[in-house]
């Protein structure tokens, strides 16, 4: 017995020396001498592979390692494109179909043991060639990677995308000869640093699309080294065509991707092979007031390494900000009216500190959508129209998002051109006893359209919420409130996600809430949605279908002068503004807050990647009672 | 197994949409479904499709589109399998004969009948041939498979010029007893069962996610629980000894506290007082030792609801007859608590220990995810969210099998502590 008593103390206290064991390799080693930067993340990163890029978590994550052909002006509003691996604009033929672009000498990837090793056994590396390019933009047709960013915006653009990704099916998913065996005669390398793209149709947003990083060249030594195994080659049915080791990043960019541990921390490493890129030495007005050329003409990146936790708590994350633990924050909605004072400014106590708040509205529209399928919200447009007049945003913007948004008034995002030219609806504002007028004119329509009978009131409609959590929850109970001032009752049902997109997919939904972040600063990327073809591709969820609208959609979707394309554009905004497909709510606007030792933080809209043009004052970071 | 089976399968809405994108197109998303199998017949394939056979180059791919103002070949994926070529409607049709009626051909599924005749274009499919060849065919007013292959086989255009040959064959296939078990539940089954499952977000195998994220997990639940343990067994065992007196009832009062306060509370104030002594040890791994602060935490939490189970073991057992004829005998007090009391009281005790082994490796949700720690506590339910089924599936039936494994376990440790029991 005694000697059990031992040997239970011992290995109770083994057990507790064991996290020792377990926890071997954890530490990131010293960071002195470095400059350091600290933040979160709150989502998890789902992809490190460009052509699988599909959330802005990771895509914040790839900007930093990946680049595209072309990107936009850090500082320069309105946002403009410039090129970044391309050597100068594109040119264009006559016609807008073959786009010939050159590409810069002596862009180097990212040492990797891809490139085989030197004599002292360090990884090599090589140069981007166009070739690169062809890779890529095949892989993304590739029917063995779950493509969707990537591929949506091209595969009925550029001559052979789609067929290509038929030829691919054919393929085992690790037989990685298909890149080379398949043609893709839209995307050429007619020399070595010349890229060529052929389209099917004029298509004016391409340049935009091409500042995606979602486009950057991909080795095709990765392809035939990593992710065939490495060393020792693997067999086909282990290997996936999709870059998914941390080992397997190779790009041109900043930063390289040293540390990737799922769900716990992200460590980029500045790239040393990265070409000399200067700190833009012009901005937009206002800028030079605003401290953000102090550093033009610098050689970026700035910092040295970036360590990103993974905080899923919003409340943990504001104590790290709070400690100053972190460089910046957003503000969370518990705290949000200790830090911003009633009048939308930063409250004294956090000025003191050397806080910073940064307002940015990014062009995003959120609305509440009718399936125009629907037979009582799709048949009468004057009950949109006073569901939207009886609606009061203001309100709405106020208390769901503190105020964080302003009201959208027609589909174009305020910052886009087309914005202005297509004007406010007449329904985007709020007014009751004009909703219940059109709310009578409903009833008449629906009768004539034989949904209810005569003397019958509406009846109660359905709103799908597109997530269960508090938010939604409180969203629901507040448009629930706002359609009963017009005596319109509403059944407010919690989806998660997938569950409505099966919904919505299916047309099984009344209304539900939903909205759109711009991918490139055209109306047409919103515009899109309601242009009645994509029904079928799956972009159209409203099922809106109007032929004039189809019309002018068409007509615009060839004008590559983009001044000639605004009058289309305004028609086009008008026809919804009328018809009120969706019951436009807010433009959002994010609050940052940022440290005092952080310097050049401007948010850029639409394009991502400028983390290399932050700077941070590790001195002043360390005498305020930072890390 | 059955019920993630039904979960995901059955009821648990769009997989594809959630991995592809919201941006993803239909047809991406069909690929998709197509790739991960989740096209596959629900239970087992026992059923005839329809088939549209390209005979021009070989094995080659048929391509079908819309015609002008039609929407007919919109409802037809394309599916080519390893071996054939095949168009589907919607879902598989068990015993597809020629007197299968098809759905009306003309427009996307509407919610009302009535629409879909308001509008009425032709119902015309584009035949795209893999030798480059096309051509259009009307299948509207086709209302049974027989009809629809019918209209594609009879086709003045479908034959090569001078030769009876068909350049297309639209027919339906036949049950192959190869192709039964080619099914999701099958699929489901071998991949839950041989831990093949792969995540469909990070492509990573369940194994190896286990191998690198179960340590994070045990480093925080091991040395809790032993804490836990010794420390219940200490304070139960003082308690007991001092049964009824001030510190019998001051433990007693303690350890329901403990119990009463909630474990959420705990952890945010303890967080919030780390983050007032020493911010940089609050959260993350940066340094080993963090781990402790949690751990800490767990005990204290823990301890409570031990002791006094422990508490009533020890207290049932010191009531027995042979406690009264020892201490009548003369053996002192603590010697018969040490002794005979404690080795008594294992059974119950070891029962309760290893039946919470199992969970040490899946970790503790809350704990990890507010000190940042990348263990196993997140990963079923963010699997759940993130419809990652394959590992879902194989976590479940995972903890099914370690819970069986600590029941055996368990069962044999009765012969070390109970007499009574003998393996035969």
């Amino acid at each position: 017995m005694k000697w059990f008593y031992i040997i239970a103390i011992a290995l109770v206290a083994a057990l507790v020396a064991s996290p020792f064991v377990l926890l071997s390799g954890g530490g990131d080693g010293p960071g002195a001498g470095k400059v350091i930067s600290y933040n979160i993340y709150a989502s998890k990163v789902k992809s490190i592979d460009p052509a699988t890029c599909g959330d802005t978590t990771s895509s914040g994550i790839q900007c930093n390692i990946y680049e595209g052909l072309y990107c936009y002006h850090y500082l320069k509003r309105p946002i403009e494109v410039i090129p970044q691996l391309a050597d100068g604009k594109p040119e264009i033929s006559k016609d807008g179909l073959t786009y010939t672009i050159k590409i810069k000498k002596g862009v180097k990837y990212s040492r990797n043991p891809c490139f085989g090793l030197d004599k002292d056994g360090r990884a090599k590396t090589r140069t981007v060639t166009a070739e690169d390019f062809v890779l890529a933009f095949k892989r993304i047709a590739d029917f063995h990677i779950t493509t969707s960013l990537s591929l949506a915006f091209i595969h009925d653009k550029i001559v052979g995308m789609d067929e290509f990704r038929q030829r691919t099916r054919i393929y085992h998913k690790g037989d990685f000869s298909r890149y080379e065996k398949e043609k893709l005669p839209g995307v050429t390398a007619p020399n070595e640093h010349t890229l060529q793209f052929k389209l099917k149709k004029p298509f004016p947003q391409f340049l935009y699309v091409l500042a995606m990083h979602v486009y950057a060249p991909i080795p095709h030594e990765v392809v035939s080294y990593h992710l065939a195994g490495g060393k020792d080659p693997i067999p086909l049915n282990w290997r996936s065509p999709e870059i998914i080791k941390t080992r397997s990043v190779v790009g041109t960019g900043p930063y390289l991707l040293s540390k990737w541990i799922k769900a716990h921390k992200i460590i980029l490493l500045r790239n040393p092979e990265f070409r000399g890129e200067l700190y833009p030495a012009e901005g937009a007005d206002g800028d030079r007031k605003a401290g953000m050329l102090v550093d033009a003409g610098k050689k970026v990146p700035f910092i040295d390494e970036v360590r990103l936790t993974f905080v899923k708590e919003n409340n943990t994350g504001w104590m790290m900000f709070e400690k100053k633990l972190r460089d910046s924050a957003g503000i969370p909605r518990d705290v949000f009216t200790d830090v911003i004072s009633p009048d939308k400014e930063l409250e004294k106590k956090w000025r003191k500190r050397g806080v910073r708040l940064i307002k940015d509205t990014y062009p995003a529209i959120y609305w509440l959508a009718f399936n125009m399928d629907d037979e009582m919200v799709g048949a009468s447009k004057s009950l949109r129209q006073a569901l939207w007049l009886s609606f009061n945003v203001e309100e709405y913007i106020d208390l769901i998002f503190n105020g964080r948004g302003i009201r959208a008034v027609n589909v174009i995002p305020s910052s886009f051109k087309g914005h202005k030219e297509a004007g406010p609806s007449k329904y985007a504002r709020f007014d009751p006893k004009a909703a219940k007028a059109k709310i009578d004119q409903a009833k008449k329509e629906l009768v004539a359209a034989g949904v209810i009978k005569p003397g019958e009131g509406i009846p109660k409609l359905t709103l799908d919420m597109p997530g269960q959590e508090e938010h939604h929850r409180r969203v629901g109970e507040f448009v629930k409130r706002q359609f009963q001032r017009v005596g319109i009752e509403v059944k407010v049902i919690m989806n998660d996600w997938p569950t409505l997109q099966q919904k919505v997919h299916n047309k099984v939904v009344q209304m539900y809430m939903m909205g759109w972040h711009a991918d490139y600063p055209d109306a047409e990327n919103f515009l899109q949605l309601f242009y009645s073809p994509n029904i079928k591709i799956g972009t159209n969820n409203m099922n809106y279908r109007n032929k004039q609208f189809d019309k002018l959609f068409e007509k615009a979707a060839t004008v590559m002068d983009e001044k000639k394309r605004i009058p289309l554009y305004k028609e086009m905004a008008r026809i919804l503004n009328e018809d009120c497909p969706a019951l436009l709510l807010s433009e959002p606007i994010s609050y940052i807050l940022v440290n005092e030792w952080v310097r050049n933080v401007k948010p850029h809209p639409i394009g991502s990647g400028f983390r290399k043009f932050t700077y941070i004052d590790t001195a002043l970071r360390r005498k305020m009672g930072g890390r | 197994m059955i019920v993630t089976f039904l979960l995901f399968r059955v009821v648990g809405g769009d997989i594809a949409s959630v991995h592809v994108g919201e941006r993803a197109t239909a047809q991406l998303k069909a690929d998709w479904r197509h790739l991960h199998g989740y096209d596959l017949p629900k239970i087992l394939n026992v059923h005839r499709q329809l088939l549209i056979i390209d005979h021009t180059e070989g094995d080659s791919f048929l391509r079908i589109e819309d015609g002008k103002d039609s929407e007919a070949a919109g409802d037809l994926a394309l599916i080519p399998s390893d071996d054939d070529l095949r168009v589907r409607k919607g879902v598989y049709v068990f015993g597809l004969s020629e007197k299968t009626p098809v759905a009306e051909l003309t427009a996307a599924p509407d919610r009302k009948k009535k629409k879909a005749k308001k509008r009425d274009p032709p119902a015309i499919m584009v035949l795209k041939l893999s030798n480059g060849a096309t051509f259009d065919v009307d299948i509207k007013g086709a209302k049974t498979c027989g009809e629809l292959m019918a209209r594609i086989n009879d086709h003045p255009k479908n034959s090569e010029p001078g030769t009876e040959k068909k350049l297309v064959e639209a027919k339906i296939s036949e049950i192959k007893i190869s192709r039964i078990f080619q099914s999701q539940f099958i699929d489901h089954l071998y991949k839950s069962v041989s831990f093949q499952a792969v995540s469909l977000v990070h492509k990573e195998k369940l194994t190896e996610i286990i191998r690198s994220r179960a340590p994070k997990s045990l480093a925080l639940t091991v040395p809790a629980m032993a804490i836990t343990w010794t420390l219940a067994m200490i304070i139960s065992s003082v308690v007991a000894y001092y049964r009824g007196s001030m510190v019998d009832k001051m433990g007693v009062f303690l350890s329901v506290l403990g119990m009463c306060v909630p474990f959420l509370a705990f952890m945010i104030y303890g967080q919030l007082l780390m983050y007032a002594i020493a911010p940089k040890h609050a959260f993350g791994l940066d340094n080993r030792a963090n781990i402790y602060i949690p751990v800490l935490i767990m005990t204290i939490a823990g301890v409570g609801g031990s002791v006094r189970f422990y508490r009533t073991v020890i207290l049932d057992e010191t009531n027995r007859d042979y406690v009264r004829t020892a201490l009548a005998k003369g053996v002192p007090l603590p010697g018969v608590m040490f002794k005979h009391v404690l080795k008594n009281c294992m059974l119950p005790i070891l029962t309760n220990l290893v039946l919470a082994i199992p969970f040490l490796v899946m970790g503790s949700l809350l704990v990890e995810s507010f000190f940042g720690i990348p263990g196993l506590g997140d990963l079923l339910i963010s699997s759940y969210f993130g419809r990652d089924e394959p590992i879902l599936s194989g976590l479940v039936f995972l903890t099914a099998v370690i819970l069986t494994l600590g029941i055996l376990v368990t069962d044999l440790s009765y012969v070390l502590f109970d007499p009574r029991v003998r393996l035969k």
